[in-house]
């Protein structure tokens, strides 16, 4: 299990819902926001998924949305 | 392989630090973390079997990136009025002139009028006259006018 602390002035809470929702069949992923921070949790990964590269991969799809969303 | 750049948002606004993330985002792992004060953590790390020669390369070349984002928008914020007057000159030279506010009626015309002769048949207005042929409303009314 993977947990990771994204900070609200960096990242939107949308966009990372969102990004959880593209990778849903991939693993399970929990969101939450709470004061400055967002939080997200990666577990049960599918077969042949490594949770590592899957938790990269998974941050760059919410910086993306996120700069999408705020269109710079 | 990771690296971690640490910025400064006065130095380098989160519009830039976003814009060089975008560029980049392809090329490795980016991931932003908030600082003491207004620093912001740039974290880069490499994508899988990608040298470390290779992943400097793309380090330098988002340094770089954010210089260039950073002047970018200064420039664009030097540049925005005379850029809004270009578009706006643009614009208003496009507009059709039936748009033009001055809408004042110089001839009320009625709609029977034919100041132009158009209602005229072609036999009477260009045809040999024929002596004693009646002639039709429209060329009276052309004759009137003329």
């Amino acid at each position: 299990m993977m947990k990771i602390e994204l900070n609200k002035s960096l990242y939107r809470v949308a966009a990372v819902r969102e990004a959880a929702a593209s990778f849903r069949e991939l693993a399970t992923i929990s969101v939450s926001a709470s004061g400055e921070k967002i939080v997200v949790t990666l577990a049960h990964p599918a077969e042949d998924v490594e949770l590592k590269p899957l938790c990269d991969e998974f941050l760059n799809h919410a910086l993306a949305a996120t700069i999408a969303r705020r269109g710079a | 392989m990771q690296k971690e750049i640490v910025v400064s948002l006065k130095v380098y606004p989160l519009e830039v630090v976003y814009a060089a993330a975008y560029v980049f985002i392809d090329r490795c792992y980016v991931f932003l973390d908030k600082r003491e004060g207004d620093a912001v953590a740039i974290r880069l790390r490499a994508q899988p079997d990608v040298p470390k020669k290779e992943f400097d390369k793309v380090v330098g070349g988002f340094e770089n990136e954010l210089l260039n984002q950073a002047l970018r928008l200064k420039i664009t914020k030097q540049t925005a009025r005379t850029r809004d007057a270009i578009i706006h000159r643009a614009l208003f030279s496009a507009m059709p002139e039936s748009l033009n506010l001055n809408l004042v009626d110089e001839q009320p015309a009625d709609y029977l009028d034919d100041p132009l002769g158009i209602a005229v048949p072609w036999e009477e207005k260009f045809g040999e006259k024929k002596e004693g042929a009646p002639s039709g409303d429209a060329a009276a009314k052309k004759e009137t006018q003329e």
